[in-house]
């Protein structure tokens, strides 16, 4: 399976002199197409920093992404932004959705954003993912689960090659977190993506192809 | 500006109170520019209706008419395109055998000259015991062929003309001719011939620079004002001016700084969707176009409004209240109050510009 984000060496140290913490001590990773990877780990592990680095919103003090075969770790910030608008979906704790536009609307607003119309491909998700019918509304008159349902649409909408999820089930109980994490697993088999997901709940690791442990800064895989 | 549009009509009831706020500034903005050109026209208007380019007086009177006594003589020291002598005072008008007195500014001048307006209805004064007056003395009831007495003369004057309503110092005009003037003004007295007669002051259509007056040899010495210097010299005309238009300007800043602060407040509440949005990729630049764009929507919106109600307002102002609609002026103003608040708006750039993306994750 062709690799989609591959991470060599990366070292990421915050602060200088006394105060220096180093967040990442080395990690070396990689995702191919169609995996469900799951990485768990305390507060202050160093997840978040992963995620983010990963993610190309910061750059790491040492190291190189890949992300397909573009490294990411010499862009501008402006080139990163558009590669983290085509490359990257998002599915964060909660409220990542707008919270002013309807759940057919922020399909709209990404179609806005990449000059296109494919408002039958945003219905499509939405039935695929069983909320077709809440395509009217608003953020705040959905459940946690059904928020997440829709983020995930909105994370898939741009056909990212990878997904970097933070603690999508933080804000659910244990039922609909089940629900969303078999959800994220689906989607990661059916349209090879690359799914990487940040929890700090065993329980969640389930579906994973694998599941990495992160540990004062570095990354171990899980037998 | 899909965003913001579609966030005006989320929070409906937070943009109606901007979208308010801009509607008072900008109708209060109106209201002003709307009064202050209504005092200037009735100060004014008799006389900038004139025509007249420049405005001879003599130069003891310290550019001010009131104060400005020259005789019919003086028109010949001077040499201009078209020229005009012209008496003015204030007087009191009253039905003849009456004592309700209505007060008004009284012209002199010759039937023929340029100065007198066209009556719309009777004729011009043909005979020193005939008037012309302007339709906003009707209001209180005087009509064509009635007849009057001004001030404590005794003469009996037939209201013969209606000219289009004007006012001179806040109060109607009435026109007569020069010598009923003089007789008015300086009461029976005799004189030599028709160049001893008094006048006030002389208008020509020369511009002042054009004019050349011979001040040699003369007790009284003349000065020649253009129209624009002689109506910044009416008294109390440039005070009140000022005075309204300050508060015209300083009502700008006060949009700036409404709208400035409602929009920073907004943004402030709204830094962690903009750290998400800036996460998924969306570019600042589109950000920023979003809250400029909201508040320009705000802005227009609110002009609009205030625009349509001063219009309607300045419809049901009572005839008492001086207020010219000057629509140019307005379209001005208008479009200054929404560059104005613009660059409120401004104001909260900074803050998009800085929210940093990795907020967005790792929130626990």
């Amino acid at each position: 399976m062709a690799t989609v984000l591959s991470m060599e060496g990366i070292i990421k140290r915050f602060g200088s002199g006394h105060t220096e913490v180093t967040a990442l001590k080395g990690i070396d990773f990689n995702v191919a197409a169609g995996e469900f990877i799951s990485i768990i780990g305390p507060s202050g592990s160093g997840k978040s920093t992963f995620l983010t680095i990963a993610g190309g919103l910061q750059t790491p003090t040492e190291g190189t992404i890949t992300i397909g075969t573009r490294p990411f770790t010499h862009l501008t910030g402006k080139e990163r932004a558009k590669a983290r608008f085509d490359e990257i979906g998002f599915i964060l704790q909660s409220a990542n959705l707008v919270p002013f536009l309807t759940v057919q609307e922020q399909f709209t607003l990404v179609d806005k954003l990449n000059k296109r119309h494919e408002q039958a491909k945003a219905e499509e998700l939405l039935q695929s993912l069983d909320i077709f019918d809440l395509k009217d509304k608003f953020p705040k008159e959905l459940s946690g689960g059904e928020r997440q349902r829709v983020a995930i649409a909105r994370a898939l909408f741009n056909d990212p090659a990878i997904i970097l999820a933070d603690e999508p089930t933080a804000s659910l109980d244990s039922d609909h977190a089940f629900e969303v994490v078999q959800l994220l697993a689906k989607e990661a088999h059916d349209k090879q993506k690359a799914i990487i997901m940040v929890t700090h709940d065993p329980r969640m690791t389930q579906w994973s192809d694998r599941t990495y442990r992160m540990k004062d800064g570095l990354l171990q895989e899980e037998a | 500006m899909y965003l913001a549009w579609k966030e005006i009509r989320y929070a409906k009831l937070r943009y109606s109170l901007i979208i308010g706020i801009m509607l008072l500034v900008a109708y209060v903005v109106f209201m002003l520019s709307g009064l202050a050109n209504g005092l200037s026209d009735g100060h004014k208007k008799a006389v900038s209706d004139w025509g007249a380019s420049s405005i001879i007086l003599s130069e003891d009177s310290n550019k001010v008419a009131s104060a400005s006594i020259l005789t019919q003589g003086d028109l010949d020291r001077i040499s201009a395109k078209e020229k005009a002598a012209v008496g003015l005072t204030a007087s009191a008008i009253a039905h003849a055998g009456t004592d309700e007195k209505t007060n008004l500014s009284v012209f002199g001048a010759e039937a023929d000259s340029f100065v007198v307006p066209k009556v719309i209805g009777g004729r011009l004064y043909q005979a020193t015991n005939e008037v012309i007056v302007s339709e906003n003395l009707l209001d209180d009831d005087y009509q064509l062929g009635d007849q009057i007495t001004l001030g404590s003369d005794d003469t009996t004057f037939t209201i013969v003309g209606v000219t289009k309503a004007t006012t001179y110092s806040v109060v109607p005009v009435l026109y007569l001719d020069l010598d009923a003037y003089a007789q008015l003004k300086y009461g029976q007295q005799a004189y030599t011939d028709d160049s001893q007669k008094p006048i006030t002051l002389i208008a020509t259509k020369s511009a002042a620079s054009a004019v050349s007056l011979d001040n040699k040899d003369e007790t009284t010495k003349l000065t020649t004002l253009s129209m624009d210097d002689f109506i910044q010299n009416l008294p109390g005309y440039a005070a009140e001016r000022l005075t309204l238009n300050a508060m015209v300007y300083f009502l700008f800043i006060v949009v700036a700084a409404v709208v400035g602060i409602f929009l920073y407040v907004m943004t402030l509440q709204k830094t962690s969707l903009f750290g998400i949005l800036k996460a998924q990729g969306v570019a600042t630049s589109y950000l920023v176009r979003s809250i400029i764009g909201q508040s320009l929507i705000v802005s227009i919106v609110g002009v609009a409004l205030a625009y349509l109600l001063s219009f309607l307002t300045s419809l049901v102002l009572p005839a008492a209240m001086p207020f010219t609609v000057d629509l140019i002026q307005w379209s001005l103003y208008g479009v200054i109050l929404i560059v104005v608040s613009m660059v409120g708006g401004l104001f909260s750039i900074r803050t998009v510009t800085k929210v940093d993306p990795i907020t967005a994750i790792g929130g626990e």
